[in-house]
């Protein structure tokens, strides 16, 4: 198999509003794909329904050959997804977080207790794991959330947003280890507005404009588009154009809010 | 498949009660607020005997009756008698006027008027009377004095009779006595209670029951909006954990909550207001669990329709308070007028207060209350089918 992702016309509608409208994507497999657009593009939507938190309007996608509404359960065993808020429970210790978790993917416990001593060695976390998850900096929280997507083992990861308000250390240090985790067979798909991040990182990248999918192709094609000295920001503004989005935004967040 | 939905329901009860272990103020306050209502409503609604402070205005024109070269004033006896046995403090006034003034400012409770032929009447043995003016404002208070004064009345009556009929009987000579006891009350009528108890009794199965109820109501619907606010609920939802899973663990944990909290209420009740729980231990808790079950859907459905959790809890309020006062919990529903009463009929609560204050109270066999057991069963299940369909729509998820 090829492509860890492929999209069929996926649309989705919140009564009159379309999200995301007929969008067609192949994602290889190893490959870090990044997914780039103004607020209210319609970025998130397509990652809700490509990791089954959401359902299409209509259209097919798959996720390692798994169908996204069929095989639901299926996909959600293969993917690690982190989301631009951290996802732990502040009350619990780092270990009590990753334990739950991993525990929901059926691992079991001696296997998981590896996993997660691992990954807290890995991610500079094990002197803190009795600790609430509360008391973290954000920066910590971030990590953990890394070592929460690895204990099952993904082969394809959702990284929403993944060094946004984080100090320059921890962002080079995630930028690190995302390429780390790409450099074991893993596929990632990047969702960005750090044009900067998503040039360095990305071998391609999709850009969604009103729920529509405007370019794709490799950040230097694109650039070379434009010309010589035309960077991913300036590419960024030429699909998307230099209007506020406000209201876009609101609109298109609106209906999502739900959960 | 069973077996790891069921694993993944206590995986995810285990950690909702490690993380409210881990909270100590949210783990206070869930034994505060129970323990707080049946506190209040225990020491509000006490017996009878246990008022404090009333406080009578009395305008005494007895000018009494001169006995063997003495002043007798029967006003006095009765004031006697109705203090007796009570703390009740009289204040005098000399016009009734100046007395409604004193009670519409609130300084006295209740005000007793004796006429001036108060003594005399009664000594010539003419009937007389006194006037009781009561404040209707104040229900229980206003039959504790009214109790009192009525008590006082039968003795001194009696009194007055037992003596008229000495004197008769003294004076018939050849002719059958008459039984002063028959004079003053020809027909008696023995009350007999069928258990000991008071009115706590009465409302503290209902305070449990309306207990469980918020807990079933408010428990499941503020964790849920609290991961909703966290974003944790995503995290979860990313996993492969089917959504029944989840949600079955979230009613696991908030039913041994429940549980627990009901079991501390229990223990307080018993110690110290000394109510008696004379039914079966396993009836009681399955009521309870069936209590909390029952209103779970309802709070779940709340939760799915709402965006935070103020928003849930002004919603809530709207389901809470009719069912407090129109349940039975606080006084029987014979008491509620028509077209309220029939509301009271439609309210699950009713049911479960019905059954669990015939188990605690009367020790009524299971065959007594399944009806209102099943109507709590048949009200969670119907509201949860309506429920989960929902928080799944809201929350986008098919599974």
């Amino acid at each position: 198999m090829e492509y860890s992702i492929i999209a069929d016309k996926l649309t989705k509608k919140f009564g009159d509003f379309t999200a995301d409208n007929a969008i067609s994507l192949k994602i290889k497999n190893g490959e870090i794909f990044g997914i780039l657009g103004p607020n209210g593009a319609g970025k998130t939507t397509l990652i809700s329904m490509l990791t089954t938190l959401i359902k299409p309007t209509s259209g097919h996608a798959s996720v390692l050959g798994n169908d996204i509404i069929k095989g639901a359960l299926e996909v959600r065993k293969s993917i690690g997804v982190i989301t631009e808020k951290v996802t732990m429970y502040p009350p619990l210790t780092a270990e009590e977080n990753l334990m739950f978790f991993g525990r929901l993917y059926g691992i079991n416990k001696k296997e998981l207790q590896k996993r997660i001593n691992e990954g807290l060695e890995e991610f500079q976390l094990s002197k803190f794991k009795n600790r609430p998850v509360g008391t973290f900096s954000l920066g910590m929280k971030r990590r953990l959330d890394l070592v929460r997507v690895l204990l099952n083992e993904p082969k394809v990861f959702f990284l929403d947003e993944p060094t946004v308000g984080l100090d320059p250390i921890t962002v080079a240090f995630i930028k690190k280890k995302i390429r780390d985790i790409n450099k074991r067979g893993s596929t990632i798909i990047l969702t960005t507005h750090i044009m900067q991040d998503a040039d360095e990182l990305s071998d391609r990248v999709a850009l969604i404009d009103h729920g529509n999918l405007m370019a794709c192709d490799t950040p230097k094609n694109l650039k070379k588009k434009l010309g010589k000295n035309a960077t991913l920001e300036n590419v960024f503004i030429h699909y998307a154009g230099e209007e506020l989005r406000d209201e876009t935004e609101k609109m298109s967040l609106a209906p999502r809010r739900g959960m | 498949m069973v077996l790891k939905a069921l694993n993944d329901a206590f995986i995810v009860a285990k950690r909702d009660l490690i993380e409210l272990y881990r909270t100590p103020f949210r783990l206070v306050m869930m034994f505060i607020f129970p323990v707080l209502i049946i506190m209040l409503f225990g020491f509000m609604f006490p017996s009878t005997s246990s008022f404090n402070g009333v406080h009578i205005g009395v305008i005494n024109n007895d000018s009494g009756f001169n006995l063997n070269g003495q002043t007798v004033y029967l006003s006095n006896s009765f004031l006697s008698l109705v203090h007796y046995n009570s703390t009740i403090t009289f204040s005098n006034y000399s016009s009734l006027s100046e007395a409604e003034s004193a009670l519409r400012s609130g300084n006295i409770d209740s005000i007793i008027y004796f006429p001036s032929n108060f003594t005399s009447l009664s000594v010539s043995g003419k009937p007389t009377d006194l006037t009781l003016v009561t404040n209707p404002t104040s229900p229980t208070l206003e039959e504790y004095i009214d109790a009192k004064v009525s008590a006082a009345s039968t003795v001194l009556s009696a009194e007055i009779v037992n003596g008229t009929v000495s004197k008769l009987n003294s004076e018939l000579v050849g002719l059958p006595k008459i039984n002063p006891e028959f004079v003053i009350s020809p027909v008696v009528v023995s009350a007999e209670p069928i258990l000991s108890g008071n009115y706590f009794d009465f409302i503290g199965p209902g305070l449990i029951m309306l207990l469980s109820m918020m807990a079933g109501l408010t428990a499941l619907g503020s964790a849920l909006s609290r991961e909703k606010e966290d974003g944790t609920i995503t995290a979860v939802m990313l996993s492969p954990i089917r959504t029944g899973s989840f949600l079955t663990g979230k009613m696991l944990s908030q039913l041994v909550r429940s549980l627990i909290q009901s079991a501390v209420v229990v223990i307080l009740v018993i110690f110290l207001f000394h109510m008696s729980f004379n039914g079966n231990i396993l009836l009681m808790a399955a009521i309870l669990i069936l209590g909390i079950f029952g209103f779970l859907g309802l709070g779940l459905l709340v939760t799915a329709l709402t965006k935070d959790q103020e928003t849930s809890q002004l919603l809530l309020n709207l389901v809470f308070f009719p069912m407090l006062f129109l349940s039975g919990v606080l006084y029987p529903l014979q008491e509620l007028p028509g077209v309220i009463a029939d509301i009271a009929k439609v309210l699950p609560l009713t049911y479960g207060v019905q059954a669990f204050r015939q188990v605690v109270v009367f020790n009524a066999p299971l065959s007594s209350v399944w009806p209102s057991m099943l109507i709590l069963f048949l009200f969670g299940a119907v509201s949860l089918v309506i429920a989960v369909p929902v928080f799944l729509v809201k929350k986008g998820s098919g599974n």
